[in-house]
């Protein structure tokens, strides 16, 4: 039993009686709800689906469901069949079903159970199953099992009697009774099962078919009923079980929580469900493509709405950058073109030609090596006075030719030296070159002279000797 | 599924698929425009750089041509002749120095200088009581030709100490007036003119 007690992410659901109720996982255990249904019998499936639909929208419905069936909907038979291996077993089963139960295949549903002493079968109408599980196929939920109550409440019994023991389930509310099934079994072996639709015929009815059952129980196997487990409302039984000669009767002990013994019933099948997946189930529902469709087309226009609205988005966003830019693109042609219509205006004339033009003439006139008066300034100023100039040549090629007379030959050399160390322009010497063409002696009224010509270059000569200005 | 449905999310669809193209469209363009805006940058810098050399040529034209006079576009040479000889006469009186020669010779034009050459030949001599004296007239004579606008250069000089008839400098010099032109003139002086041979 204590793996019972752990709760498992299944939710089981049963609806009837003026009542849906639910059994979902929640933290730490299991919860369970009750929601009365106030419509008319024949528009409850549409309260259903709707009470259905507000939890699905609150998420509460994710996880896989069992859907437990009233028992009292279904016929059961134990078929007593040789063990038979492979895929044929089921469809022999079915065919034996059908023989045994008198039903046409078409109009009902089968599930089976695989048991010591046969296969217990259990058959419920299409027409029924359809009409139950239609709130949840309209809403696509993710049904896992249907299983029918009876079957979940004898395997939750985990220490069985070891004799014959029955099970009686009553259903209804407080006013009347709508059915009853009685399951008789030995150990876990369950062996018959008989379901009532009691349709309100309380009492006597109820104990009439108990008595009726296990007579028959007894007739077929042997054995008398020694013990019997009640879950439901038993004050029907309690007035008319002691004139009669029933087996002992106890309350099943309910693992499940809950406020009503239908609560607890719920929430014990989710338990048993869960420890044991593979129990006697319907066929889940199959998804109608319909629905697939639409839920396909709900999750489409979700998405839809949200590409739509983040491309509008974006698509404001890119324009807005878009407008801002062309904005800037323009501004920067409008500058660029204003720029090039200046540099036109400033270029058209060929300025650049003429500013060259000017600057070779500008460095031709002012080049202070060209000036007269710079030189005549500088030959002055470095000539020693022993010295003097009787004519001064200057030529634009830049020779200059110094013709006079000095007190002596050292006097000349002086001079020639002086005039080469002249320097101009932070350091650069004011002649190229300085060279004395010739110093003669001469001797007038008892005084020597020394007559000499000197030529000085004031830039390097082409033709060396070539322009030379000799002595006339 | 109903047709109600169905027109919704093709809508939807529609919108979405519109949307997006829109926004991938406007992008597309956002970065063709950032590449485009980018060459403008670049470009405008580059012609700013342009800019800023045209202006300085063009500050620099307008110091060379304050200081060599504004190009000339018609060019007259007996009065440019005058002028330059009306100059230099000032400029040897003024200094005291008397004028034995003026003789203007043949003018040029150079293309490389986009200016014409106007040269005189003066042979001059000082009244100056003394060398010294005279030396300074001299000195005085190249300041002032130095002051002439167009500016002149004196591409020959020769001074020489003379006794006859009294102590004095003779200065023998050429002179030479640089003005610049219009290309104009100069395309004009460029055509070749030729006269047509005739034969007999």
């Amino acid at each position: 039993m204590p793996l019972l007690t752990r709760p498992r992410s299944l939710i089981a659901v049963e609806w009837g009686d003026g009542e849906l109720r639910l059994s979902l996982p929640a933290k730490g255990g299991r919860i369970t709800a009750t929601f009365p249904l106030t419509a008319p019998p024949e528009e409850q499936g549409f309260e259903v689906s709707r009470r259905l639909e507000e939890l699905a929208k609150r998420g509460s419905l994710a996880a896989p469901i069992c859907v437990v069936l009233p028992s009292y909907a279904c016929t059961f038979k134990l078929l007593r069949l040789p063990p038979t291996n492979g895929e044929a077993r089921e469809q022999l089963w079915r065919t034996e079903a059908a023989n045994q139960l008198g039903l046409p295949l078409a109009e009902i549903e089968l599930a089976f159970a695989e048991q010591p002493e046969g296969v217990l079968v259990a058959a419920v109408r299409k027409s029924f199953l359809h009409t139950y599980l239609a709130p949840f196929t309209q809403l696509d939920l993710p049904v896992r099992w249907v299983v029918p109550a009876i079957i979940a409440e004898w395997i939750s019994v985990s220490s069985p009697p070891t004799t014959s023991w029955g099970l009686l389930e009553l259903r209804g509310n407080r006013e009347r009774l709508s059915g009853a099934t009685i399951a008789l079994g030995t150990g876990n072996c369950l062996r018959l099962v008989h379901a009532v639709l009691l349709n309100g015929n309380n009492g006597e009815w109820l104990v009439g078919e108990l008595l009726r059952t296990l007579a028959l129980y007894h007739r077929t196997f042997g054995e008398a009923v020694g013990h019997l487990f009640v879950i439901g409302n038993r004050q029907w039984l309690e007035e008319v079980e002691k004139a009669r000669s029933f087996p002992p009767m106890e309350e099943l002990p309910l693992l499940g929580e809950g406020n009503t013994p239908a609560e607890r019933l719920l929430s014990t099948v989710s338990l048993v469900v869960s420890q044991h997946p593979d129990l006697m189930s319907f066929p889940p529902p199959q998804r109608e493509p319909a629905l697939v469709w639409r839920r396909v087309e709900e999750r489409l226009v979700g998405a839809s709405a949200v590409l739509a609205f983040l491309g509008i988005i974006a698509g404001f966003i890119a324009s807005t950058q878009l407008s801002a830019l062309r904005e800037q693109v323009r501004t920067e042609q409008t500058l660029l073109a204003q720029q090039r219509r200046e540099l036109n205006r400033l270029t058209a004339k060929g300025i650049s030609v003429k500013v060259q033009s000017l600057e070779q003439l500008w460095r031709t006139v002012a080049n202070p090596r060209n000036d007269p008066l710079e030189l005549l300034y500088w030959v002055s100023k470095a000539l020693p006075t022993s010295v003097w100039i009787t004519e001064w040549v200057f030529l634009r090629d830049g020779q200059v030719v110094l013709r006079g007379s000095a007190l002596s030959h050292a006097a000349v050399t002086d001079a020639t030296r002086a005039l080469s160390e002249v320097e101009i322009d932070e350091g650069k010497p004011l002649f190229v070159e300085v060279f004395t063409n010739y110093a003669t002696t001469r001797t007038t009224a008892d005084r020597t002279f020394v007559d000499f010509q000197i030529t000085a270059w004031l830039s390097e000569r082409l033709t060396p000797r070539q322009r030379q200005v000799l002595r006339p | 599924m109903k047709d109600g449905h169905r027109w919704f999310l093709i809508g939807l669809v529609a919108v979405a698929l519109v949307s997006w193209l829109w926004a991938g469209s406007a992008f597309w363009q956002c970065r063709s425009l950032r590449t485009q805006l980018r060459q403008l940058r670049s470009q405008r810098a580059e012609t700013e750089k342009f800019l800023k050399q045209a202006r300085a040529q063009q500050k620099r034209y307008q110091q060379l041509t304050q200081e060599l006079g504004n190009p000339l576009t018609e060019f007259d040479l007996g009065r440019m002749t005058a002028k330059l000889m009306e100059q230099v006469e000032g400029a040897l009186t003024q200094s005291k120095l008397k004028a034995e020669s003026l003789q203007p010779l043949l003018w040029q034009w150079n293309a490389d200088l986009r200016a014409i050459r106007l040269a005189v030949q003066v042979t001059a001599v000082t009244t100056h009581p003394t060398i010294s004296e005279g030396l300074q007239g001299v000195t005085e004579l190249l300041m002032r030709l130095r002051a002439v606008r167009p500016p002149t250069a004196i591409e020959r000089l020769t001074m020489q100490a003379v006794s006859e008839p009294r102590p004095a400098l003779r200065l023998q010099a050429q002179i030479v007036w640089f003005v610049p032109v219009e290309d104009t003139l100069l395309k004009k002086w460029a055509t070749p003119t030729r006269r047509p041979i005739l034969r007999r």
